[in-house]
């Protein structure tokens, strides 16, 4: 239900309510006769004892009075309880410039950045361009390897959030709880692992003498070698180069061919 | 800054409502703004403060006067700053705006964080209702953004 009063309507509440209750209330219930009538432009009133009286007073229906913005409020019950919750006739959170709300967004995370974007389409604006994607976006993973798709040097900002968000996906980590993939293939007791964090890949080897390459986020077989004919205690990689040492005294070298992800 | 509490002389500063309030200058250039006054020698008069007022400014003053202090400890200042923040969004707004106007970094950090912990582990209906936000999505769109953002939900 919306209030829609024009301030003479409300002052008549006022009054109304200071007729209907204890002389004791007078004081308190006129410091916010004015400040509610005079709306936001009087800051001073936000002082600490004109806050009590109206925390007295607002359990009153008959005060319940928007000035302002006669629609936008919900259900005044809900307004009450918490201290959180504002007087519905001074200025808000959400008045503030962007580039302020964007500093409060600084200290979300992810996750909370993500449910502010579904409240309402400023702040799904605000949360969905912030900046601060690109940070969560390489402090988790580094800056990327490989350039944006977009092919500008610079990606939009909100791209970023979209990295981030499909790349969380694509990990099957979510916010840092792990999912826990098999990965099939080696026959025999696996020696040794090697990853490759920034071409997202792994390389295993052991007693099946065959070297295993993996994709690290989806948990696929990528590739593998040929027998080698011994068990493989040691590969390493680096992305031109793959080298795994056996027990027969040899050590096995791959050069990496570009856009080809197969043992030569 | 080089100022000792002892040798510090006071400037006047002028809020928006006309105020005249009386600060210690090494309380005072906590704030950037005022500070660079100060170095270059234009903070002789009352400084206008056209967007702070009174209230608010006696707040922010309150806040540099506690963190000039030097003897106050970490976790004292910390103890203090939680009770400076309970306030009512009114005034959160109206400090945040004084903060950011005079620069003070350290206070306009605390505020952010405060609203920042309002918002905290709440759903978007909470959010809208904690700070009296207009849901002006479409049903569509609404749908679709649930549905982008379904993992933030989980």
């Amino acid at each position: 239900m919306a209030f829609e009063c024009q301030e003479s309507t409300e002052v008549c509440f006022t009054k109304k309510l200071l007729n209907s209750i204890d002389n004791s209330w007078k004081e308190e219930v006129e410091s916010n006769q004015i400040s509610t009538s005079t709306d936001n432009h009087i800051a001073t009133f936000d002082s600490k004892p004109e806050t009590e009286a109206k925390e007295v007073v607002d359990p009153k229906p008959t005060l319940k009075v928007y000035p302002n913005k006669g629609s936008t409020s919900s259900n005044c019950s809900n307004l009450l309880p918490s201290n959180d919750v504002l007087s519905h006739c001074r200025r808000s959170i959400t008045d503030l410039p962007p580039a302020l709300i964007s500093e409060i967004l600084n200290c979300l995370d992810p996750k909370e950045l993500g449910i502010v974007s579904c409240v309402s389409s400023t702040l799904y604006r605000l949360a969905s361009e912030h900046h601060v994607w690109k940070e969560f976006y390489c402090e988790r993973w580094g800056l990327p390897v490989v350039p944006m798709p977009q092919s500008s040097a610079y990606p939009d900002e909100k791209s970023w959030r979209e990295l981030f968000v499909e790349r969380e996906f694509r990990s099957k980590t979510f916010m840092g709880r792990f999912s826990v993939d098999v990965l099939y293939g080696h026959t025999e007791a696996v020696r040794t692992v090697f990853l490759l964090a920034s071409a997202k890949l792994i390389f295993t080897s052991g007693y099946d003498s065959i070297v295993r390459t993996w994709d690290m986020e989806d948990g696929l077989s990528i590739a593998s070698s040929r027998p080698l004919g011994c068990t493989i205690r040691a590969v390493a990689a680096d992305t031109k180069l793959l080298i795994a040492g056996g027990t027969d005294g040899f050590i096995h070298c791959w050069k990496a061919v570009e856009g080809i992800s197969v043992f030569v | 800054m080089s100022l000792s509490p002892s040798t510090s002389k006071m400037l006047s500063l002028k809020s928006s409502d006309g105020k005249v309030l009386e600060v210690e200058e090494h309380v005072a250039v906590l704030c950037e703004t005022i500070k660079s006054l100060v170095e270059d020698g234009c903070a002789d008069s009352p400084i206008p403060l056209a967007n702070v007022d009174g209230a608010t400014l006696g707040n922010v003053m309150e806040w540099c006067k506690k963190h000039a202090d030097q003897k106050a400890s970490a976790d004292d200042l910390e103890d203090w700053d939680a009770e400076f923040v309970e306030r009512d969004q009114g005034e959160l707004y109206h400090l945040i705006m004084a903060a950011n106007y005079l620069n003070i970094k350290g206070l306009l950090d605390l505020i952010c964080q405060k609203v920042a912990d309002m918002i905290k582990g709440k759903h978007p209906e909470k959010i809208r209702e904690i700070f009296n936000i207009e849901n002006d999505f479409t049903p569509e769109q609404q749908e679709q953004i649930r549905k982008d953002n379904s993992w933030a939900f989980e």
